[in-house]
């Protein structure tokens, strides 16, 4: 038809799941408890918290979290998080793109820098 | 993982429906987050209200990423859906008389197509409402050498049946009789069947009072217990539910009602009133009472019992009979035994013509999508702005035609409520004023099948109208601006001609189909019955045996009401016949000229053999070609004499050899007579079918117990009713007139399947007539808005009427009429064969039929030209110029 393609979804968001994945690869934890360890890690929270909720949720109804009350540390009801046996195995497929994509673009770049 | 499934059912049920659950669920974990933040925040020291506003702002917008939090529960696709469907609904709401028109065309389609397959589907599909109906089987006799297929068996042939048979588990014998209710001093005919016991049990109806009658109460002589319907205990005893145990008086001999019982072998014809037992005296078990068919015999087959096994059976048991008595079945009469399934034998009537009809509903249905397309197709065209600033705004090509097929299946869907409502009503009108015995409408209704198909019609309909427009209109997005400059593209143009060509060619077949058999019908009602039917009036009379068993007290009763009615004013003439024609059975015989050589077996004609009382010629207006007609001379005294007609004369004694004087045996067992006279051949049964050979022996010398008055009047012949009334009670009070009609009412109720199948595809040509020519009109009427302006110019330029008529609308409109003429009139040639069997006298090519709907097409398309065509030629070119 000649109308322009509509850019594939593997921008930030993308990352953000990959990285609240692999968090919850380590266990079940809360959004809280997850915001906290995305931004002891790395800075892609630096705009809003709260960003991270859609993400979860859509996570969860795509089947790769699952989630129930539980209470935390200071016995607050919180929700927690927990990785499906799809999701862990989407986690693995996940890293492995995310190893292919940085190595092809190191690849790209590699002979530009100087 | 059940409980991961149910979590993800609950939360997307939510976030359709109600979401109150899943904002409750949000709400708890943002407030959650916020509080951990501000908690931490106020642990490394800042103030509370401070520690507040920081933790919002490193938050974010919280009503923004709940939206976005629920968002991710949705379907997307559902959502589009219903999206679409508001829209689809507000369009409709929007442009009414678009709505309103589109939904009335389709629903009066979609009515018809579903009232004819509710009678479809409860006719044909299932025709028998017991349960396992293709267990249950019909068995007769062939003798095939006297073209004799599928007739009823004796009584002594029933009992050997039940004997020499093992793959039924029930079989049921069934007679028609004739009874007559007698409450006090009223009599009153009453429709009723003698059947076995076993009816009950092979047929699975259990009476809704009482118990019915047992097998030993077949015995003759133990016989007088009765089944009666609801229907007629409702009707005729008020529902009593105290008549079960009384006594009540059939015949003249009491019967005792043993049951009430649902209705029940409503196939056989009619919903009857009551059954009593079959039961048979001594004198039918006689070896000679075999040859005394009549009995209507009905099996179930055991489970696991195939009909191609029991036919295996019955063959063999046919050859056993033969052994036993073979002067009954002998070889060259070619006897068999067969067993037919009921389901296909019940249906297989009634089947062709309704698939005819489905097939000129489905025409219909055609006709009626073409031209809602047509109008989804315009409003499509006068949509393009509104679809153009859609594409401009980001809707993909996908968008675009979902939502216009959105639209047409909320079209169709009320559509289809329209027409389910209006098969409903269609069908309680043909209840109340359909011919009654011809379709047993009982069953016929709307249920859960009919529905079903009410909506897969709606829906491929919807499908049909609606892809075509909404693909055109998909295509060249692109050039939207720059088409809108001109009327309309080449394609779109060519679609709205070809739809229109395509409902032309469907009513020229529809209407082709209709004229040949409107034209079949007019020649069949014109053909000579061989007699006058005018003002004949005609009656029962059935006397009871107790009081009538000697033929004497029978031809003196007959004689008696004959000379009384003779007498009467008004009167011309009197007869009497015991198989009237068009009066059902007619009976067969065979016959024997004496002192000629035996005619093989095999080669013996079958003829239709009746007796009569002098006067039957004359009332019917029959000739006597030669000799005489019975007289009163002919009594029980007197040797037996016949009258035969033309037909035989001619079959019997070729060559001018005169067969008055000579004898005749064969018609009835013991009798020969002498041939005293040749009448005219009548009709019998269909006044399609070439008269049949018939032998007439008089009733005054050995009357039956039952005959068919006929009474030729001056005047109106039903007048006469209360005289004749009064008449017979001065012979015997207690005797009913029963079957009162008229001779033209008969001849005319033997067309009424004829006439009711010309009637309804009459009025689907009609209906496909008028659908093609409103399309005809609204494409036109359509083209010439399209190109007022281009008119304006020419006009403005000097062109004439007649030429702005012939550019804009003659071409458009004639080119797709003749198209589809041509094509309509080619098709039908190939469609009109099919109806071959259901023609009389006409070819399915008829040129006259073919012209005379060639004509009407031809002015109907004119007159839906003609409004456009004068707009378009008395159009101003100031105003047209001006408008845009």
């Amino acid at each position: 038809m000649g109308r322009p393609q509509k850019p594939a979804k593997k921008d930030a968001v993308g990352t953000l799941d990959l990285l609240i994945m692999s968090r919850l690869s380590k266990g079940a934890m809360h959004g809280f408890g997850i915001a906290d360890y995305l931004n002891q890690v790395s800075d892609v929270l630096h705009v809003d918290e709260g960003s991270l909720y859609p993400a979860l949720h859509r996570l969860e109804s795509q089947g790769f979290i699952e989630s129930e009350w539980r209470t935390s540390d200071n016995n607050r009801r919180a929700r927690f998080y927990e990785l499906t046996p799809r999701g862990r195995k989407q986690v693995t497929v996940e890293i492995s793109n995310w190893r292919r994509l940085v190595a092809a673009v190191d690849h790209v770049i590699d002979p530009l820098t100087p | 993982m059940i409980r991961q499934l149910w979590i993800d059912v609950r939360a997307r049920a939510a976030a359709l429906f109600g979401r109150r659950w899943l904002d409750a669920r949000a709400d708890e974990e943002l407030r959650f987050h916020l509080g951990m933040l501000e908690q931490r925040l106020c642990e490394a020291g800042l103030p509370r209200a401070e520690a507040r506003r920081l933790a919002r702002r490193r938050f974010g917008n919280v009503t923004r990423l709940r939206e976005l939090t629920l968002d991710s529960w949705r379907y997307a696709v559902m959502e589009t859906f219903f999206r679409d469907l508001r829209y689809g609904v507000r369009f409709l709401l929007r442009s009414r008389g678009f709505s309103v028109t589109a939904i009335a065309i389709l629903a009066v389609a979609i009515g018809a197509s579903t009232a004819i397959f509710s009678a479809f589907d409860a006719l044909v599909l299932r025709p028998l409402p017991y349960p396992d109906p293709g267990q249950l089987v019909r068995i007769s006799e062939n003798f095939t050498r006297f073209e004799i297929t599928g007739m009823q068996v004796s009584p002594p042939e029933l009992d050997d049946l039940r004997a020499m048979t093992r793959s039924y588990s029930h079989i049921a014998g069934i007679r028609q009789g004739l009874f007559t209710l007698t409450v006090g001093e009223t009599a009153e005919g009453v429709s009723g069947l003698g059947v076995s016991a076993s009816i009950f049990p092979l047929l699975g109806v259990t009476p809704i009072l009482g118990s019915p009658f047992r097998t030993d109460e077949e015995e003759f002589g133990k016989h007088h217990v009765v089944v009666l319907s609801e229907g007629f205990w409702r009707r005729r005893f008020g529902a009593d539910p105290a008549i079960v145990g009384t006594s009540i008086e059939i015949n003249r001999e009491k019967y005792r009602v043993v049951a009430v019982s649902p209705p029940m072998l409503g196939f056989l014809g009619t919903a009857w009133d009551l059954w009593v037992p079959l039961s048979f005296s001594p004198n039918e078990r006689t070896p000679a009472s075999r040859g005394a068919k009549g009995v209507e015999v009905i099996a179930r087959l055991k489970t696991g019992v195939d009909l191609a096994a029991a036919t295996r059976e019955l063959t063999n048991v046919g050859g056993r009979l033969a052994e036993l008595h073979p002067a009954m079945y002998s070889a060259m009469s070619g006897f068999s035994l067969q067993a037919e399934g009921l389901v296909s034998r019940v249906a297989g009537n009634i089947r062709e013509p309704l698939l005819f009809l489905l097939a000129a509903v489905g025409v219909l249905m055609l006709i009626a999508c073409a031209n809602v397309a047509n109008l989804l197709i315009a409003r499509a065209s006068a949509r393009r702005k509104e679809i153009s600033v859609r594409v401009a705004l980001g809707a993909g090509r996908a968008r675009v035609v979902g939502q216009l097929m959105t639209e047409s299946l909320v079209l169709a869907a009320v559509a289809g409520a329209t027409g389910v409502a209006l098969a409903y009503a269609l069908l309680r009108l043909f209840e109340r004023y359909g011919p009654r015995d011809l379709v047993p409408v009982d069953g016929v209704g709307i249920n859960g099948w009919v529905v079903a198909f009410a909506i897969g019609v709606s829906l491929v309909a919807s499908v049909l109208f609606g892809l075509i427009p909404a693909l055109t209109a998909g295509t060249g997005l692109s050039h939207v601006l720059a088409e809108s400059a001109r009327g309309g593209t080449a394609g779109r143009r060519r679609f709205r001609e070809s739809m229109v060509a395509l409902q032309v060619a469907a009513s020229v077949v529809l209407l082709i189909c209709a004229g040949l058999l409107v034209q079949s019908f007019l020649r069949v009602q014109r053909a000579d019955p061989g007699f006058d039917a005018t003002n004949v009036l005609t009656f029962d009379l059935r006397l009871p045996v107790s009081q009538y068993a000697e033929p004497e007290r029978r031809s003196g009763l007959y004689e008696a009401l004959r000379s009384r009615l003779r007498s009467v004013a008004g009167v011309v003439a009197v007869g009497a016949v015991d198989r009237i024609p068009f009066g059902g059975i007619q009976g067969g015989a065979t016959l024997h000229v004496v002192g000629r050589p035996m005619e093989q077996r095999g080669t013996q004609p079958m003829l239709r053999p009746s007796r009569i009382l002098p006067g039957y010629f004359e009332a019917l207006g029959v000739r006597v070609l030669r000799g005489r007609s019975f007289a009163a001379s002919d009594a029980t005294d007197t040797p037996p004499v016949a009258i035969i007609d033309e037909a035989a004369a001619e079959r019997f004694f070729p060559d001018g050899e005169d067969p008055i004087g000579r004898q005749i045996t064969g018609v009835e067992p013991g009798l020969t007579s002498t041939i005293v006279g040749v009448v005219g051949s009548v009709k019998r049964r269909d006044l399609a079918l070439e008269p049949e050979m018939s032998v007439y022996h008089s009733a005054a010398q050995a009357g039956g117990l039952s005959m068919t008055f006929t009474v030729k009047t001056a005047t109106d012949p039903l007048t006469l009713v209360p005289a004749i009334r009064h008449e017979l009670a001065q012979i015997d009070p207690l005797l009913p007139l029963t079957r009162i009609s008229t001779m033209e009412q008969r001849v005319s109720d033997s067309l009424a399947r004829r006439r009711l199948s010309m009637q309804l595809i009459v009025f689907f040509g009609a209906a496909a007539l008028s659908l093609a020519a409103i399309g005809l009109y609204g494409v036109l009427a359509y083209v010439v808005n399209q190109r007022r302006r281009e008119v304006g110019i020419r006009v403005a330029l000097g062109a004439q009427p007649m030429q702005v008529v012939h550019l804009v609308v003659a071409r458009q409109g004639l080119f797709p009429v003749t198209l589809g003429m041509i094509a309509g009139l080619l098709a039908s040639i190939a469609a009109a064969r099919l109806l071959t069997a259901g023609l009389f006298e006409i070819s399915p090519t008829d040129p006259s039929v073919y012209a005379m709907v060639a004509g009407l097409l031809v002015l109907t398309a004119l007159a839906a030209i003609a409004i456009p065509a004068r707009r378009a030629a008395t159009l101003d070119p100031v105003v047209a110029l001006r408008e845009e």
